[in-house]
Formats: C-alpha cells, sequence, structure tokens
C-alpha cells in the first residue's frame, strides 16, 4: 500500500505519463505499484527451505540458543503439519521456490539521509510525500525483509514508548521478548505460523507503558521486492495498563509473474484498561498468497479493535482474532474484502470469549465483482462461565455479477447459557435502481458501480483516518474501473 | 433437500439430559425463481448438545431466489451447549439471500411477569418455551 | 431541439405506450397532465433509457440524435435531466463527493472542478435555491424526507443545466412552502437559462403559477390525446379528466 497517492505531485505526474502510452488500467496499475527497484541484495540464501536455512537466518542475526530452538521446533511443526483441507486452494504454492531470507541494506538506518538512494527513489514513486515524514509521528519503512528506516519522535522515546523493528527490539530486550514472543501464537498454532516463526525477520514491535496514550496512529510500510520472495514479518505490540494506541499497516507489491508468499504473524497484549487499534490495508498484486495470523489477547476491561481492509492478493486467509481473558474485555473486528478476477478472500474473525460480562462486534464487508469469491469465515465462542457475555455478528456481502462469489462460514459455538448472541448475514445483488439513477446524472456504469461500493463499506471507512479512507475510496475506483459491464 | 417449490420449512429440534445431535442439513436451490423461509428453533436443557450446520447453496442459474434462514437457540441447561454454523455459499448475482442466528437464554422479564401472576418459575419456563416452540414469526 | 415521433413502447410484452409524438423547441415550457397510471412517469424513464421498457416502435431524438442508440450516461451527458418523483437512495455516498463527480462529468477537462473549488460553488448553489447546508454532508437521499430529496434533486438540476429538463411530479408530496421554495428554484434557474427547455409533468396547475407553459398536453391510456394551450388545463379544471374524455 502506498500512501495518499492523490496529494503527491510525482505520483500524480506518473500516473499521467503513463496513462499516455497505457491504457489499459491493469497496466497502469502495474507501472505504478508494481516496479521492481534494480539494486542487488546484499544477502541472499537462495531459495527453497530445510533447517540448514533456518540455522543460517538464526546464525545471520546473532540469535540466541532459545530462539534458534524456537525456530527449529517450528520447523518441524511446519513440515508435519498439513495444508488446512478448507478454504482457499494453497496446493499451488512452492514453498521451495520462495526466498526465505533477503537483507537489503547492511545496516540499520537512524536517519533518512542515511537510507540508500535507491531506495529513497522507491518511496518517490510510491509517492510518500517528503513532509509527510515530519507530519508522522513515527514511520517504520519495511523494505525486503528489513527495517531499513525507523523514525520515533524523541517525546515518545522520553514516554517510554519502544517503537523498533522486530529484530532489533529482540536484542535491546530479551527479556521482553522471552515473556511474550510466541506466547499468544505458539508456534504449533498452524502451518503458517509455524514457518514464520521459523523464518522470521522484520516486522514492528511495540511498548506503550502503564497510562501513556497516543492520540496520533503509529504507522508502517511494507513492500515486497524481489520475485518470488517470502515476506515473514513477525509483529508484537504490548500495551500496558491504561495505554491507547492506533497502528496502521498497509502494503503494496510489485506485479511477478511467479507466486509469492506473505505469511506475517502479530501477536497483541491489551493489558487491563488498555486500548489497541490495530488497522491494515492489505493491497497486495494479484499473485501473492497472503497467509497471515493475527491475535490479540485482551485483558480486563480492555479492548481491542482489528480493522482490516483486503483488496489484493491471489489468496487471503486472515481471521484477526481476539481472545478476551479478562472480565469486560471487549473485541471489534470490522472488516472489508473486495475480490475480483482470480481472487479468493477467504477472511474473517475470530471471538472467544474466556471471561464474564465479556462483549464482541464482528462486522464484515465482502463484495465479489468480475469472477472473484469472498468468503466470510468466522468463529465465535463463549466457555461455561463466561457469563453475561454479549456478541454481536453482521455479514453484508455484495455480489456484482454471475460469474462470482460469495460464502458465509459463521461458527457461533456457545457453552454457557447466560449470554446474548446474534448473527445475522445477507448478500445482495447491486441494486439496479441506483445504477440508472446515477447513471441518468451522467455517471458511467463503472463510476456507479464504485460509487455505490464505496457507500456499501462506509459504515467501516469511516473507522478509517481520514488520508487512508481517501487512499481505499481511490484504490477501488481504480480496481472497479474496467472490470465491469 | 433440493428447493423445488416456493416453500418454508420450520425444524424444531428439543435436546435433553446428555443427549447430542451432529447435524448438517444442506438447502439447495438450483431452479430459479424460488422463495424458499427456513427457520429452525431449537430448545436445549440440561446437558444437551448441538452441533448444527445448516448451509444454504445458491447454484448458478438458479436467478432471483428468494432466501432467509433463521435458526433460533435457547439455552435452558446449566450445561446445554450449542454449535450452530449457519453458512452461504452463494455463486449467482440476482439472488437475495440472508441468515440469521440467535442464541440466548429465556427472557428474564418474561420470567419475571408470569411468575408476578402466579406461575411457578418451572410452569412460567414451560410457558415460554412453549410459545418459542409453536410461533414461528417470534 | 427534442423530438419524440410515432413512440411505442412495451414493458415486457405489455403495451404501455402507443404512437407518441412530441416536439420540444429551446426555451419552451411543456406540460404533461393525466390521470395516474396514464404512462406520464414511464415516459420520462424511456426517455432517459431506463432498461425495464423497450421501444418497439417510432425515435427520440436530441438535437437529430438517436436517443434510443445511447447509454443512459450519455444521454445526461448529452443534455437531458430527469427530477425523478421517487429518487432511490443510495447508503454510504456522500452527497457531496458524488455532486463533484456528477458536475465534473458534464465539464470539459479543463473546467473540472477540485474539491474545495467545488464546495464553494456548491455552497453557492444551495444558498440561492435555500437547501440547507447540512444537507450537502448527508448521504444520497439516504433518509431524507420527500421534500428534501425534491430540493436535493433541484440543486443537481442547477448544478448540470441540461437543455432539457423533465420534472417528474416534483410537486407530489409537498405542502406550500415547500412547493414555492422549490418552484421558486426552478424559476431562478430557467430565467439564468432562458435556452433550457421544461417539460413538466403534474397533476395540479398550482404549480403554473411559477412556470407558465408554452404548450399542455392530455395523456389518457399511454397516448397524447389532445395537445394545445393552457385552455386544455382550463378544462380539466372544469370537468376533470373523465369529462374530457367523453367529449
Amino acid at each position: 500500500m502506498k500512501k495518499r497517492q492523490n496529494n503527491n505531485p510525482n505520483a500524480l505526474e506518473l500516473l499521467t505519463a503513463d496513462q499516455k502510452t497505457v491504457s489499459n488500467i491493469n497496466q497502469d496499475y502495474k507501472t505504478k505499484f508494481g516496479f521492481a527497484d534494480e539494486f542487488s541484495n546484499k544477502i541472499d540464501l537462495g531459495t527453497g527451505i530445510d533447517q540448514k536455512i533456518v540455522r543460517e537466518i538464526s546464525e545471520l542475526k546473532h540469535e540466541d540458543n532459545w530462539m534458534l530452538q524456537k525456530r527449529l521446533k517450528a520447523f518441524q511443526h511446519f513440515c508435519e503439519a498439513p495444508l488446512p483441507k478448507w478454504g482457499a486452494d494453497l496446493s499451488h504454492i512452492d514453498f521451495q521456490k520462495i526466498h526465505y531470507y533477503v537483507k537489503a541494506a547492511s545496516d540499520q538506518s537512524k536517519t533518512w539521509n542515511e537510507v540508500p538512494d535507491t531506495i529513497k527513489n522507491t518511496f518517490e514513486k510510491l509517492g510518500i510525500p517528503q513532509a509527510e515524514r515530519k507530519f508522522l509521528a513515527g514511520v517504520a519503512t519495511q523494505y525486503e525483509s528489513e527495517v531499513i528506516y525507523q523514525n520515533l519522535k524523541k517525546k515518545w522515546t522520553d514516554q517510554g514508548i519502544i517503537f523498533l523493528d522486530t529484530d532489533s527490539a529482540y536484542k535491546q530486550y530479551p527479556e521482553i521478548f522471552q515473556e511474550y514472543f510466541g506466547k499468544i501464537i505458539p508456534e504449533t498454532d498452524n502451518k503458517f505460523a509455524a514457518l514464520n516463526t521459523a523464518v522470521w525477520s522484520g516486522g514492528t514491535f511495540i511498548y506503550i507503558p502503564k497510562g501513556v496514550k497516543l492520540k496520533m496512529p503509529l504507522q508502517a510500510y511494507f513492500r515486497i521486492n524481489t520475485q518470488n520472495m517470502g515476506q515473514f514479518e513477525r509483529t508484537l505490540i504490548i500495551a500496558d495498563e491504561d495505554s491507547e494506541i492506533h497502528y496502521i499497516e498497509g502494503c503494496t507489491a510489485p506485479m511477478y509473474s511467479n507466486d509469492s508468499l506473505h505469511s506475517a504473524v502479530v501477536e497483541i497484549v491489551v493489558k487491563k484498561n488498555a486500548r489497541v487499534r490495530y488497522t491494515t490495508l492489505q493491497n497486495w498484486s494479484t499473485n501473492v498468497y497472503n497467509l497471515v495470523t493475527k491475535r490479540a489477547l485482551v485483558h480486563e476491561n480492555a479492548v481491542m479493535e482489528w480493522v482490516d481492509c483486503n483488496l489484493g492478493s491471489k489468496v487471503t486467509m486472515k481471521y484477526p482474532a481476539a481472545i478476551l481473558v479478562g472480565p469486560g474485555a471487549h473485541g471489534e473486528i470490522l472488516s472489508i474484502a473486495l475480490a475480483g478476477k482470480g481472487q479468493h478472500l477467504d477472511a474473517g474473525a475470530k471471538v472467544i470469549h474466556l471471561a464474564p460480562n465479556t462483549s464482541s462486534i464482528i462486522h464484515s464487508k465482502s463484495i465479489c465483482h468480475d469472477g472473484g469469491r469472498s468468503s466470510y469465515r468466522g468463529l465465535l465462542k463463549i466457555i461455561p462461565g463466561a457469563t453475561n457475555s454479549k456478541s454481536k455478528i453482521v455479514c453484508d456481502a455484495l455480489i456484482l455479477d454471475d460469474r462470482s462469489r460469495t460464502d458465509t462460514y459463521p461458527t457461533n459455538d456457545i457453552r454457557e447459557k447466560n449470554v446474548e448472541t446474534a448473527h445475522e448475514a445477507s448478500v445482495s445483488k447491486i441494486n439496479e435502481e441506483q445504477i440508472f439513477y446515477l447513471m441518468s446524472r451522467g455517471l458511467t456504469e463503472e463510476q456507479a458501480n464504485a460509487l455505490i461500493v464505496s457507500g456499501f463499506i462506509e459504515p467501516i471507512v469511516k473507522e478509517l483516518p481520514l488520508e487512508y479512507a481517501m487512499e481505499l475510496n481511490a484504490l477501488i475506483n481504480l480496481t472497479m474501473e474496467g472490470s465491469i459491464g | 433437500m433440493i428447493i423445488t417449490a416456493d416453500e418454508s420449512i420450520l425444524i424444531t429440534y428439543q435436546g435433553h439430559d446428555q443427549s447430542i445431535l451432529d447435524k448438517k442439513i444442506e438447502i439447495i436451490h438450483q431452479q430459479p425463481h424460488l422463495h424458499s423461509d427456513i427457520l429452525v428453533k431449537v430448545v436445549l436443557f440440561a446437558a444437551a448438545k448441538i452441533n448444527l450446520q445448516v448451509i444454504v447453496r445458491v447454484a448458478q442459474g438458479a436467478k432471483e431466489t428468494n432466501t432467509f434462514l433463521k435458526i433460533q437457540v435457547l439455552l435452558i441447561g446449566k450445561q446445554a451447549e450449542a454449535k450452530i454454523i449457519p453458512a452461504l455459499e452463494i455463486m449467482e448475482n440476482s439472488v437475495k439471500a440472508g441468515h440469521a442466528a440467535i442464541i440466548s437464554r429465556i427472557n428474564a422479564e418474561q420470567l419475571f411477569y408470569l411468575q408476578s401472576r402466579g406461575l411457578t418459575l418451572q410452569a412460567a419456563e414451560k410457558q415460554i418455551i412453549k410459545g418459542f416452540l409453536s410461533d414461528p414469526v417470534k | 431541439m427534442f423530438k419524440i415521433t410515432n413512440l411505442s413502447v412495451n414493458s415486457d410484452t405489455t403495451k404501455i405506450l402507443t404512437k407518441i409524438n412530441l416536439t420540444i423547441q429551446k426555451g419552451e415550457i411543456h406540460a404533461f397532465m393525466g390521470p395516474n397510471g396514464s404512462g406520464k412517469s414511464t415516459l420520462t424513464k424511456v426517455i432517459m433509457g431506463h432498461p425495464d421498457y423497450q421501444i418497439t416502435a417510432g425515435t427520440i431524438k436530441m438535437n437529430r440524435n438517436d436517443l434510443s442508440k445511447l447509454s443512459v450516461t450519455e444521454r445526461s451527458l448529452q443534455g437531458i435531466f430527469v427530477a425523478f418523483q421517487y429518487p432511490v437512495e443510495i447508503p454510504g455516498v456522500n452527497f457531496s463527493n458524488y455532486l463533484r463527480l456528477v458536475y465534473n462529468n458534464h465539464q470539459p477537462k479543463n473546467k473540472q472542478l477540485p474539491v474545495f473549488k467545488f464546495r464553494k460553488l456548491l455552497k453557492e448553489k444551495a444558498k440561492e435555491l435555500a437547501v440547507p447546508e447540512k444537507l450537502l454532508d448527508r448521504n444520497l437521499n439516504e433518509n431524507l424526507s420527500g421534500g428534501e430529496k425534491k430540493k436535493m434533486e433541484i440543486l443537481q438540476l442547477a448544478l448540470i443545466k441540461p437543455q432539457l429538463a423533465i420534472l417528474d411530479e416534483a410537486d407530489s408530496g409537498l405542502d406550500l412552502d415547500a412547493l414555492k421554495i422549490i418552484f421558486q428554484g426552478i424559476q431562478q434557474i430557467k430565467t439564468e437559462n432562458p435556452q433550457m427547455s421544461i417539460l413538466l409533468i403534474t397533476h395540479y396547475q398550482r404549480v403554473y403559477e411559477f412556470l407558465k407553459p408554452d404548450f399542455v398536453h392530455l395523456m389518457q391510456q399511454g397516448q397524447i390525446t389532445k395537445s394545445g394551450g393552457m385552455e386544455i388545463v382550463k378544462a380539466i379544471n372544469q370537468h376533470g379528466y373523465h369529462e374530457k374524455e367523453t367529449k
């Protein structure tokens, strides 16, 4: 995901110049987002995975034995676990053709001036404005497998906030790592969490101390830039008691002909009375398998909100989870999926109520068009003793043509009688009277469709910061153009 | 089951004691222009358990299908457990499809009202369950 | 400028309009009267190209272009505007964004307006037409009252400035005060754009105090049974539609 295309004059110039020669919107998209920079990766362990590669990654990172052992154990589980039999078709992933470790620059860059020019050029093309850096409170930009640029406002450091790439955090705060790493999502959780644990590299680490409330969102950008490269970032966020944080991640990826794999793990601990919002704008190119495990442990009276927008990728399987362990904990998962040609987005949510007086809301909006398939898959579980728990689930799907498909698979597993749960789902096609009305005012059919789609997802988009909302709508317009009719 | 005419289907189930019901029901629309209303009502007493999957599938070509699935579960027993999956698989765009699932306990206000009119707790519960199972629009 | 010749229209297999003939010149105001279900609203939808209706015979031409070959969008860009009797609601779509898209689609590339400039123009227009500014930040017709919806239709008319404005029962469901505001607005747009032709569809003659028709047409059972001037209005006023029929 690229930042603020519409505000950046360079990005606009690039777009118009290309549009002169390129009429096909997908090609334009490719030029805009899907370029591969020409610089050699400093360390490239080649493709494929075996125990030796796992050991080498750990060695290159000068890790302690416990991390190596964790990686090896995870690798073993990855080898033993079968591919999931439900959800999307993953049989075409060739694990031996994927790069498991690539390092772009030899060292972490401390200031913007030290960032290599080739990488700066990439951001230029992506349209991240110069001024934006000052505006943004802190930007961690993941390029290739490593975070190459980190900038954190001084006052935050003074407040005791730690905002680092995960590799550095592991070295600087080993005690926090020992306590939390792999505890929320153990390496044996599922095949892809195991793979991530075995070969993880980069990602974001955030610690917010007691009582610190961050009003401005923290942001990070991710890209894949090597053909067949796997991206296995690992994110760990710990929000201490009474703290507040909003973290945003967004990505764009280059277009390549071979399949790529993105398999991240995000672990979050929300302690008593704390509040975490984690927003994702996912726009991988449509050859990427995006298989992500995200889970938050929510303690007493704490709030966890996942806002998850999925536009890209060939296949996405992602079910952000909130485990409500403390009394009064609240979990909320808002998601959007837009599946077009050749895409299967199997997204959803998981909430597990383990304590009394816990509550949850799941709101999913999915759209499929041009032969795409969107599926909602959810789990709501309430264990005995989680009395007075409440949950509300709403899934709405919009299906734009008869080549597309939408599914809803919600599991409601209720083992406590003193609860209230409600689940609603609806599937509808685009309303023809609305299309007629908009066209009668001079909008094209594509514009009309895009407008109705943006209206459909508006209840979730309004939860996004303004610039992201604008970007998402622009991306939807771009995606919908020329694909309908 | 395959829907061949406009239908409204009521499925009720009461689970007692240690009973366990593990069931998958498939409702399939293949023909166009058909309307189906499926209402599933489940009451679970004591330690009864249910694992119920209801799949409504609208196949390609079943244009103008209008279908709604509603599952209501009343948990009475302390150890009662319900696992409910109301699934939709839609392969046609000119359809209206929806589902709703509500898992709840007996409404305390209703219980209080009936008891205030002299019914015992058991009698009040019985009345409410009777009403729940008999009234399809409730 | 605008000419319908021998137009017959079906909906599925039912014949609903028969041999309609109508010519509207630049700047003229035409009124269509007739009982409910006589085909007035259908005719407006057919002119705009609604997919429910099929033309079985005849032509609709605008400046000699055959409209029946054009998409709904192209008809709008050719200068036809319908203020609908029941504008649809589109949830989640912000009015201002939508109106800017509509406005810019009708402008040549070099006259298209960026967000802030458009907002300024929109505020001016809204003020002129007594449209409350808060309506501009609502969603497209979502949960608007009947009167508010009609006001927003007229605001769109003012932004698009079509060659032919078709007002389908713009007066229905309005109290007298609201009617006055809306028709004063239309009057104002017409004064600013004297070349704009208007096709008024209405049950009631109270509208003619604001827009005096040059021609009046009576429509009954899918046909134009009488065309003329204000004398038709008087006759209907005295005898009703049925008297007219039996005479």
